[in-house]
């Protein structure tokens, strides 16, 4: 006893003066992030408990947790969040989809896949306002001439999935070229064991590929649901008018600047947040303990 | 002897099929190339249209295609040049600080990652990943405005690293997490102090990520529309993304000038892309699969 | 690499440091405004180059900032003047822009001698005004109604249908021709509330209900107490269903325009704002259109022409230059309204002509004096903009049922539209309550 208490603080000595180098090197980060995110995240907080309704009014009286009564029993409020996960389930799973099935069809390097991998990549150096915007007349111009079928923007039970594909078509690069990343670790000569041992193509691909590349999904599957579940800019440009297309970012938007009801869409917004990390604990903690047993 | 011939055999079925399943893998590929590549067709097509042809057949390519819907952009439209030197001005020094803070801290956070202060840090600093933009940023219009940063390249370049943080912090923390500490052990028994150690050792270390961080960083600070229509008001410091989207306004017709101008905006991106692109994969690589 | 980055850096910021020199300070007007058109940004243009061209002595600029009305245009002002960036002149009819004038930022123009000496009418200034007061200077007025291909219309044998019921033998008879009767553009929310507006606005004001949209926003009556609201359905219905193209709910404005202007369609249902961007389309072909108000029922008699003022523009008074803005506005009103009008083929409220009017735009003005009108300006209230989008939200519903027989948020009859109408402003109330 007598023995380890010098020795633990002269630890925490070297600690001290450890940590506050490392704080040196925190510092410009937590700063930045603290003046664009953390402070005004903070300053928002109050508003959601006042009946403030124009944000130019300077009227704004406490009026306690109605906003979140009103929002949590309210069918419109549920209804965007429906469409939220509705649409990222569906965002999440074709990005996943298209991305990993490209990264499979060329994740061995060769000038041709190069080649590929750059052009999959392509969708994402675009902006995603400028992104809908094409895809609108894709629906119209090419889908709509070449099948003669109404667009699906246009028709309020297919606007949910014909966003997830735009939108999958935008990220799915970047979701491909994560999967590449992971299958590019694969050591070669598990497949090779497994060849001599006669496993077909399918087994190599459950029983190798598959638990190698779990870390891949957790990593696409955080991102796409973070993506997802805050899309805002996509459907602000093709579902202005479509309350079947309305996702809940959208819906705290035009509650705060729209319709003159900031402090509703201030609650709103806590709720989302909540929601999103919740839900993204959630799934990761599951993801990760698949990656322990892989 | 005779296994081995078997094998090498370009006669024998094995082989041929494997030709054959190369040829059918690089058709679908193909296929796949072609889909991507649609919608950019369309914007092709609408940008090389003259203005005054407005066909039936929206599909088929103009027979009289014209550079006129470039020129008009690049010398009739003002915002394009202001576009052009603000997307420039903003996200080369946005995507250079964000390089120089990340990597600092994303090395400490990945080096103690055992405690439990760095674990909560972590978490905080990440959490800028999961808050919906509209939860805060009417607080952050407010105190930008009243500290004369709104319109300004500055006070985009700020916000806009700040909001970028969460997203790279995690890929270099990640990757930051796979370089052996050996190398920095060795440098800090020679003497070497944390900067210099850091600056000298590990920085270097860093080139792939930070490349790749670079070029990711520069594609969503380049196409940002949220934070830049809320933040850049005066048309003289309006970005590209902005100008480009003036023209998709509803109101207007001239959708031939709309998409020469997405084409032009996007050329500076590709460039960028296309020179890099082999370290984005290297990077990600190493960086988002571990994090 | 070190010394590299921070000459990167510091290059970078002393360029954007460049962004705040300025020289010798003139007095700066900022006009906030939703005037995403070309034409109309060059015509605002000159207007303040006539106005700097005709004050010499004054040292002024201006700063014009637009936004796209749907989306972008309130959430900007509103960021802006929360902050206190107070912009000089604010593009807006009052109404819709209550908050502003309650918290003391619009000024009151009641007074206005400039104003008064136009001599205008109780449903014109009715769109400027507030709870009474003027609040705006209005500029022009828009209307809306059936532009036509002349040219199939001459091939077909068309005749101008004067009732609602040879309206539809039109669109019949072009369908069995093989011609799409109608560009229709329903994924924007100005197109569904424009077909409605000659039944609704009309008929509600024909009865002395003025103050309609007053008591549905304070719950006071219901939707179903007005018999506007169903008839506009009904015959809007008949009108688009049966014959509605593959792109009707998924086209916007300028996708219909196109559709118009290329001859896939012989009828474009489109307001008057956008005879500019149709003239700039067609410039150098041998396209020709006409327009004609809608017919609405079988009565055979002349169509009210609806007027609702389209520009109009508030002075905030706590701006710095407000004085200098509203000499520049009276200067427009009084000196410009015949270059307005060029640049931009807007009719102009003060009814101004120049020798270049064209005759679609004379014509608007005629029927605009002979008084056979019926002024948004004449009801009590406009719909805030909360309401709108509902009201326009229904009405899109009701579009995609009958054009593609999809059936949205419940929504497969003229009744359940207006029940899912109703449904949504009680919704607003039920907010406007927290």
């Amino acid at each position: 006893m007598t023995n380890t208490l010098p020795s633990r603080k002269l630890k925490a000595g070297l600690g001290a003066k450890t940590h506050l180098g490392n704080l040196c090197f925190l510092l410009p980060t937590i700063l930045l992030f603290s003046i664009v995110v953390l402070i005004p995240v903070i300053q928002g907080i109050p508003y959601s408990f006042t009946s403030w309704k124009s944000i130019v009014s300077t009227n704004h009286p406490y009026n306690g947790l109605a906003n979140y009564k009103y929002l949590l029993g309210n069918k419109y409020f549920r209804m965007s969040l429906k469409v939220t996960f509705s649409f990222t389930l569906q965002y999440m799973f074709l990005s996943m989809l298209f991305g990993f099935g490209l990264a499979l069809l060329i994740h061995k390097a060769s000038s041709f896949n190069n080649v590929c991998r750059t052009i999959f990549f392509l969708p994402f150096t675009t902006s995603v306002t400028a992104g809908a915007i094409i895809w609108s007349y894709v629906y119209t111009d090419i889908y709509g001439t070449l099948t003669g079928l109404v667009s699906p923007l246009g028709l309020p039970n297919q606007i949910v999935p014909a966003m997830a594909l735009m939108a999958s078509w935008r990220d799915m690069g970047y979701a491909m070229l994560i999967f590449i990343a992971a299958l590019q670790t694969v050591p070669k000569d598990y497949y090779e064991a497994a060849t001599v041992e006669g496993a077909n193509v399918w087994q190599q691909f459950i029983y190798i590929t598959i638990p190698n590349i779990v870390p891949a999904f957790t990593t696409n599957v955080t991102l796409l649901l973070a993506w997802g579940l805050r899309t805002f800019d996509l459907p602000s440009v093709v579902a202005q008018n479509m309350q079947e297309g309305q996702t809940t970012a959208m819906y705290i938007y035009q509650s705060i600047f729209a319709n003159n009801k900031a402090s509703l869409g201030q609650a709103a917004a806590i709720i989302l947040t909540i929601i999103l990390i919740v839900l993204t604990q959630i799934v990761t903690r599951a993801l990760r303990r698949l990656e322990v047993e892989a | 002897m005779e296994e081995k011939l078997h094998v090498y055999n370009p006669n024998t079925k094995t082989h041929r099929r494997k030709v054959r399943n190369e040829r059918i893998r690089k058709l679908f590929v193909c296929l796949c190339v072609v889909v991507v590549l649609a919608p950019f067709y369309v914007a092709i097509l609408y940008a090389f249209k003259p203005a005054t042809e407005i066909t039936s057949n929206r599909l088929a390519f103009t027979k009289n295609p014209t550079l006129e819907n470039f020129r008009r952009v690049i010398f009739e439209n003002p915002l394009f040049g202001i576009g052009l030197r603000n997307s420039l001005i903003n996200t080369i020094p946005c995507v250079l600080i964000l390089m120089a803070c990340t990597s600092m801290a994303a090395w400490v956070l990945a080096r103690f990652d055992h405690l439990r202060a760095y674990k909560i840090l972590y978490a905080v600093l990440t959490l800028g990943l999961l808050v919906p933009f509209q939860c805060f940023v009417l607080p952050l219009y407010l105190n930008w405005y009243n500290a004369g940063l709104v319109s300004t390249n500055i006070g985009f370049i700020i916000a806009r690293a700040g909001l970028q943080i969460s997203i790279s912090l995690t890929a270099i923390t990640g990757f930051v997490k796979t370089v052996p500490r050996e190398l920095e052990q060795a440098a800090s028994i020679d003497g070497c102090n944390r900067f210099q150690l850091f600056w000298k050792i590990v920085f270097p270390l860093m080139t792939p990520i930070n490349t790749t961080q670079l070029v990711l960083n520069t594609l969503f600070i380049w196409n940002d529309y949220s934070t830049a229509i809320i933040l850049l008001r005066e048309k003289e410091s309006k970005t590209l993304t902005l100008a480009q989207i003036q023209y998709f306004n509803g109101k207007t017709t001239e959708l031939n000038e709309a998409f020469a101008f997405f084409i032009l905006a996007m050329i500076p991106i590709l460039a960028l892309y296309l020179s890099c692109q082999r370290y984005i994969i290297s990077g990600i690589t190493a960086g988002a699969v571990k994090g | 690499m070190k010394k590299l980055l921070s000459l990167v850096l510091a290059l970078a910021l002393v360029l954007s440091f460049t962004a705040f020199a300025a020289a010798d300070e003139p007095a700066k007007i900022t006009v906030f405004h939703y005037m995403v058109e070309g034409n109309k940004q060059a015509g605002l243009e000159a207007v303040e180059e006539a106005f700097k061209a005709a004050n010499p002595d004054l040292n002024v600029e201006f700063e014009n900032i637009a936004y796209s009305q749907g989306t972008d245009y309130w959430p900007q002002l509103e960021t802006a003047i929360a902050a206190g960036d107070n912009p000089e002149i604010i593009m807006g009819n009052p109404g819709l822009y209550s908050s502003l004038i309650e918290e003391g930022f619009i000024k009151d123009l009641s007074d206005n001698e400039v104003i008064k000496a136009l001599g205008l009418t109780s449903g014109d200034m009715g769109d400027v005004s507030y709870q009474g007061k003027w609040y705006a200077y209005p500029v022009d007025f828009k209307s809306w109604g059936v532009f036509y291909n002349t040219k199939i219309f001459a091939e077909q044998g068309i005749e101008l249908p004067k009732t609602h019921t040879e309206l539809l033998a039109v669109c019949q008879k072009l369908q069995d021709a093989g011609i799409a009767p109608w560009a229709q553009w329903y994924a924007d929310g100005a197109s569904v509330d424009i077909e409605m507006r000659p039944i609704v606005w009309t008929k509600a004001l024909q009865n002395g209900d003025n103050d309609m949209f007053e008591k549905l926003m304070s719950g006071e009556k219901k939707v179903t107490d007005y018999p506007y609201f169903e008839e506009g359905l009904r015959v809007w219905g008949e009108r688009m269903t049966g014959w509605a193209r593959s792109d009707a709910t998924s086209n916007k404005q300028t996708d219909a325009n196109e559709v118009f202007i290329s001859g896939q369609a012989a009828m474009l249902y489109q307001g008057t704002w956008d005879i500019g961007s149709i003239e700039n389309a067609i410039a150098g072909s041998d396209f020709e259109y006409g327009f004609f108000l809608c017919p609405t029922d079988d009565s055979g008699s002349n169509p009210v022409l609806n007027v609702q003022v389209d520009q109009a523009f508030m002075v905030n008074q706590k701006a710095e230059q407000a004085e200098l803005a509203s000499k520049f506005m009276e200067f427009w009103l009084t000196d410009c309204m015949g270059l307005w009008s060029d640049k931009t083929n807007q009719p102009c409220i003060t009814g101004a002509t120049t020798e270049n009017t064209p005759a679609l735009l004379l014509s608007l003005l005629e029927t605009k004096a002979s008084g056979n009108t019926a002024c948004y300006g004449d009801f009590t209230a406009p719909f805030s903009s909360a309401f709108t989008s509902a009201y326009r939200k229904a009405l899109t519903a009701w579009a995609v049922y009958c054009c593609t027989g999809t059936e949205a948020s419940g929504v497969s009859s003229v009744e359940t539209c207006l029940s899912y109408m109703q449904e949504l402003f009680d919704e607003e109330i039920a907010q406007a309550a927290l």
